[in-house]
C-alpha cells in the first residue's frame, strides 16, 4: 500500500513538472527512454530468475495450482473483451492488452508507453492500479460470496506482494502459497503477453 | 519485441545463474525499484505536457474503472468454476 502511495506520487509529481515547464526533449522523446526500459526488463528478470524461494515453491506445486493464473488469463480477457465491448475509442487488441497488465501497473504502462503510446500507457496505469486497489478494498466481500480463488485471481500478478496480506487473511493460509505462485506466474507473463498483443 | 523478450529472458538467465549471489540480486530489486520511480515519473512529465492526455483524463479514468472491473469480474467467473471442478478437497 505504502508502495504503491509513493509510485502514485513519483506520477503525479511528474504531471504538476510536466505542466508547469518544458523539459529537455531527451527526457520523453528519444531513444534514451528505449535503452533505459530495455535494462529495466533486464533488471525484471534478474529478479525474478535470482528469486530462489519462488523456485522452491515451484518445486512442490500441483499442476492444478497453474489453473489460478490460467483462470486469471482467460476471465481477464473474456472479460475485457465480452464486458468492455462498448468502449469503442481503442481497438481489441489495444484493450486486451490494457488488461493484461493484470495489476502490474508499473511495468505494464511504461511498456505500453514506449512500443504503443502515453495514452493507452496512462490506460493501463489507471487500469492496472484500480484492479490492485479493488482487490484490497472487495476481498473480504469476494472471499465471502465467490470462493477463496476469487481474491487471488482479481489481485492478478499483485497476489504475490501487494495483496498477499489481504487474501491470506480472507482465504486462508493455504490459500497464501496459490496466492504467490499464481502472483509469480502472472508477472512473469505481463511483458509477454503485453508486447505479443501489442505486435499481432 | 523481440528485444523486449530477449532482455528478459537475458535478465531471468543472469539471475538464476546468479540466484546464491544474494547481495547482487538484492541490488538488481532496488534498482529495478528506483527504474520504475523514475520510468512513472517521466510518464507523469509526458503526460502533464501531453493536452490531449489531459483533456481525456476524466474519460480514460471512466474507461480504466470499466476495464478493470471487467477483467475482475472475468476472472472470478472463471476461478467459482475452476474451484468447483477441481480445488473442492484443496
Amino acid at each position: 500500500m505504502k508502495n504503491t502511495l509513493v509510485m502514485c506520487g513519483f506520477f503525479v509529481l511528474g504531471v504538476f513538472l510536466g505542466r508547469l515547464a518544458s523539459l529537455p526533449i531527451w527526457m520523453h522523446e528519444s531513444e534514451l527512454m528505449l535503452y533505459a526500459l530495455y535494462v529495466l526488463l533486464f533488471l525484471v528478470g534478474v529478479g525474478v530468475g535470482g528469486n530462489v524461494q519462488a523456485f522452491r515453491l515451484v518445486e512442490h506445486i500441483h499442476l492444478r495450482v497453474l489453473l489460478v493464473p490460467f483462470s486469471t488469463v482467460v476471465g481477464t480477457f473474456a472479460g475485457v473483451g465480452i464486458l468492455a465491448w462498448f468502449i469503442k475509442d481503442w481497438e481489441l487488441g489495444e484493450k486486451l492488452a490494457v488488461g493484461a497488465g493484470f495489476g502490474y501497473y508499473s511495468l505494464s504502462s511504461v511498456l505500453i508507453t514506449q512500443i504503443h503510446s502515453e495514452t493507452l500507457g496512462v490506460l493501463a496505469l489507471l487500469t492496472n492500479i484500480t484492479r490492485e486497489m479493488s482487490t484490497l478494498l472487495l476481498t473480504p466481500v469476494l472471499a465471502a460470496r465467490f470462493g477463496k480463488l476469487a481474491p487471488i485471481v482479481s489481485g492478478g500478478a499483485t497476489a504475490m506482494d501487494t495483496t498477499l496480506p489481504v487474501i491470506t487473511k480472507y482465504s486462508g493460509k493455504q490459500y497464501a502459497i496459490v496466492a504467490l505462485i499464481s502472483g509469480l506466474v502472472l508477472t512473469i507473463l505481463v511483458p509477454f503477453l503485453v508486447s505479443i498483443i501489442l505486435h499481432v | 519485441m523481440s528485444i523486449i523478450l530477449l532482455c528478459l529472458l537475458g535478465g531471468m538467465l543472469s539471475g538464476w545463474m546468479l540466484r546464491y549471489r544474494h547481495s547482487l540480486i538484492h541490488i538488481a530489486d532496488r534498482l529495478t525499484t528506483s527504474f520504475i520511480y523514475l520510468f512513472l515519473c517521466l510518464l507523469g512529465v509526458t503526460v502533464g505536457a501531453n493536452e490531449t492526455v489531459m483533456e481525456n483524463l476524466a474519460e480514460l479514468g471512466l474507461q480504466a474503472l470499466i476495464l478493470s472491473s471487467s477483467g475482475i469480474i472475468g476472472s472470478v467467473v472463471i476461478a467459482c468454476l475452476v474451484e468447483k471442478l477441481f480445488f473442492k478437497d484443496f
